[in-house]
């Protein structure tokens, strides 16, 4: 669905390139998670993927289509594929919940009839079915994030791109924010998520891309967010990951840097939980944690 | 088209101004274009009628040629002579003789609202011979040939006289196109702010339109919509002003004091209007164009 070769960008000449040599495949249906610190390049790699910059090095491919060779007034029509989620929620405060939803699909000529039947069902998704008529300003951060994430997703693009959705929200709505983001990858839609919480990461246990300085150091199928986690023999642990999400090409695990862990190599196992996720998580009651993670790693299954 | 009409309304100060000065700038165009029609107007009227007026003397005498009073009849035989004879008549299409009554008439017609009228007598006034040249450059022919002749008080070339009167109303033109010109850099330049101001109190829904993948169409139509609303409602002020200066200044005031001058009529400047119109379209398309290049990327 989204394939990089060897991709570099540079804002300017002098500094450090913002990409560096960055080769990645993400599969049709895949959920990935993109890690790394602020000016690691991962805002950067999601706007490539839309293309608001072109790339002076490498190939972008999305959605079967090389992204350079998208003439500028296809551009439009090539990010209707495309569903965008951002920290800062971007939602137009005049309008109602149910305006902002509606306005995606108008502006992009939909009838008013489409509309109608539409938002109600991504309202719905979202879970905000009786909250069409407020003012996002009226509404918390979790549910301004659902309004966007409803919006994004109305046009049923093939991707979502979600840079750092849940920046802005506590432990808890961030996880019904996962939900959300969860039952949108199930339902087919390619998730490409940029985060720096580490408690999703490890709980949702998803394939994990991490950048540094622009690189890609690390691609492992259901990771966790560090891998600072004892190392098995290279190809027990490859052998035993088999799940969807694996059958990415070789090109990028190849190129992985480090190998992979134990954790995953035993896969849906609740004792490879590093403990430290747990102690974060006390805020909540242990048990419903475990629970929802156990069935979120049975969905994988 | 409501997010028209809320563009419209948000920026009401700066259409309204966008409004008013592209209405000054088109109405000085119209006004040049009316300047040139009538220039046109009057050129076919007088250039038809007469080139070369030869006044006879009269028992005023103003010349020279004339101390020996009012031409007599002899030396208007002698002109007629002349102007029939084989030196002068090729360069003559066509030549008829005035009497003092009948300039008195002429005047009359002409001056019709002044009290001047009342005391003016035919005697008071040249009689004269109108020449229609066959080419009108070839005034100094006649002027040199009839100048000297007894009884002739002055030979005058009808066209300079017009030429002097649209020389004036030619740099008239011209000075109303250079105000015109620098208004349409006004309203161009008014525009493209306007459509900056109005696209940055759009950014959001821009930026949303642009990642939900709206056409380049659908994102800046509204804007260059906006500009040329504006524009066409100066334009059709100004379309307006124009047809109450035909109407009112031209037809009504100075066709009252001028009854023997023709004044171009409230149908002939139709065709102005529709230029106009189109002038301010076309500005305000362009100005928004450039201004959306610039400001708004997609």
């Amino acid at each position: 669905m989204i394939r990089f070769e060897n991709v570099s960008i540079a804002y300017d000449r002098k500094s450090k390139p913002a990409l560096d040599d960055v080769s990645l495949d993400v599969q049709r249906g895949e959920f990935v998670f993109l890690v790394g610190s602020s000016g690691s390049g991962k805002s950067t790699l999601l706007r490539l993927v839309l293309r608001e910059y072109k790339t002076p090095h490498g190939q972008i491919y999305v959605a079967g289509q090389n992204v350079a060779t998208v003439p500028s007034w296809r551009v439009p029509k090539f990010r209707r594929g495309i569903g965008v989620v951002f920290q800062d929620f971007r939602l137009i405060q005049t309008k109602t919940v149910f305006a902002n939803v509606a306005y995606a699909m108008a502006v992009l000529g939909k009838s008013r009839a489409a509309i109608r039947s539409e938002v109600p069902r991504v309202l719905e998704l979202v879970g905000l079915a009786d909250k069409g008529h407020r003012k996002p300003t009226e509404l918390s951060g979790g549910e301004q994030q659902r309004v966007a994430i409803a919006r994004a997703i109305v046009n049923q693009p093939g991707i979502l791109l979600a840079d750092e959705p849940t920046g802005n929200l506590d432990p808890t709505t961030s996880a019904g924010i996962m939900e959300i983001l969860d039952k949108i990858n199930q339902n087919g839609t390619t998730v490409v998520m940029a985060t720096h919480d580490e408690d999703i990461v490890n709980s949702m246990r998803k394939r994990v891309i991490e950048l540094r300085h622009g690189k890609v150091i690390r691609d492992e199928p259901a990771a966790q967010y560090t891998s600072m986690i004892p190392i098995v023999a290279p190809a027990a642990g490859q052998g035993a990951a088999v799940e969807p999400s694996v059958q990415d090409d070789a090109e990028p695990q190849t190129r992985r840097q480090r190998i992979v862990s134990a954790a995953q190599a035993s896969g849906p196992d609740e004792e490879s939980m590093p403990p430290r996720l747990v102690r974060r998580r006390d805020s909540l009651p242990v048990a419903a944690v475990a629970e929802t993670e156990t069935s979120m790693i049975e969905d994988l299954k | 088209m409501g997010e028209l009409g809320s563009g419209l309304r948000r920026n009401m100060t700066m259409v309204i101004s966008v409004i008013l000065v592209t209405f000054v700038s088109l109405t000085f165009v119209g006004a040049a274009g009316l300047l040139q029609m009538q220039i046109g107007q009057l050129k076919g009227f007088w250039y038809d009628k007469v080139q070369v007026t030869i006044y006879l003397c009269n028992d005023v005498p103003a010349n020279t040629n004339c101390v020996s009073g009012p031409v007599t009849e002899d030396q208007k035989a002698n002109i007629e002579g002349m102007l029939e004879s084989a030196a002068v008549k090729p360069y003559i299409e066509t030549w008829s003789f005035e009497s003092q009554d009948e300039a008195l008439a002429h005047f009359r017609e002409q001056f019709a609202n002044s009290p001047m009228v009342d005391s003016v007598e035919a005697a008071n006034l040249p009689s004269s011979f109108r020449i229609k040249l066959t080419d009108p450059e070839k005034y100094q022919i006649i002027n040199e040939t009839f100048s000297a002749t007894p009884g002739v008080d002055s030979v005058v070339d009808q066209r300079k006289v017009l030429e002097k009167l649209f020389s004036w109303m030619n740099i008239a033109t011209y000075v109303a196109i250079g105000v015109a010109a620098l208004m349409t850099v006004c309203a161009a330049l008014l525009i493209s702010t306007t459509i900056r101001l109005s696209a940055q109190s759009r950014t959001r829904e821009i930026e949303i339109m642009r990642l939900v993948g709206a056409s380049r169409t659908v994102i800046q139509l509204p804007f260059v919509l906006e500009g040329v609303i504006a524009a066409t409602v100066g334009a059709l002020l100004a379309s307006g002003a124009v047809w109450s200066i035909v109407h009112f200044f031209m037809g009504g005031y100075l066709a009252a004091s001028n009854s023997g001058t023709p004044f171009i009529s409230a149908s002939d400047a139709f065709v102005i209007y529709p230029v106009l119109i189109l002038l301010g379209v076309v500005l305000a398309g362009v100005a928004s164009a450039v201004s959306l290049r610039k400001n708004l990327k997609v």
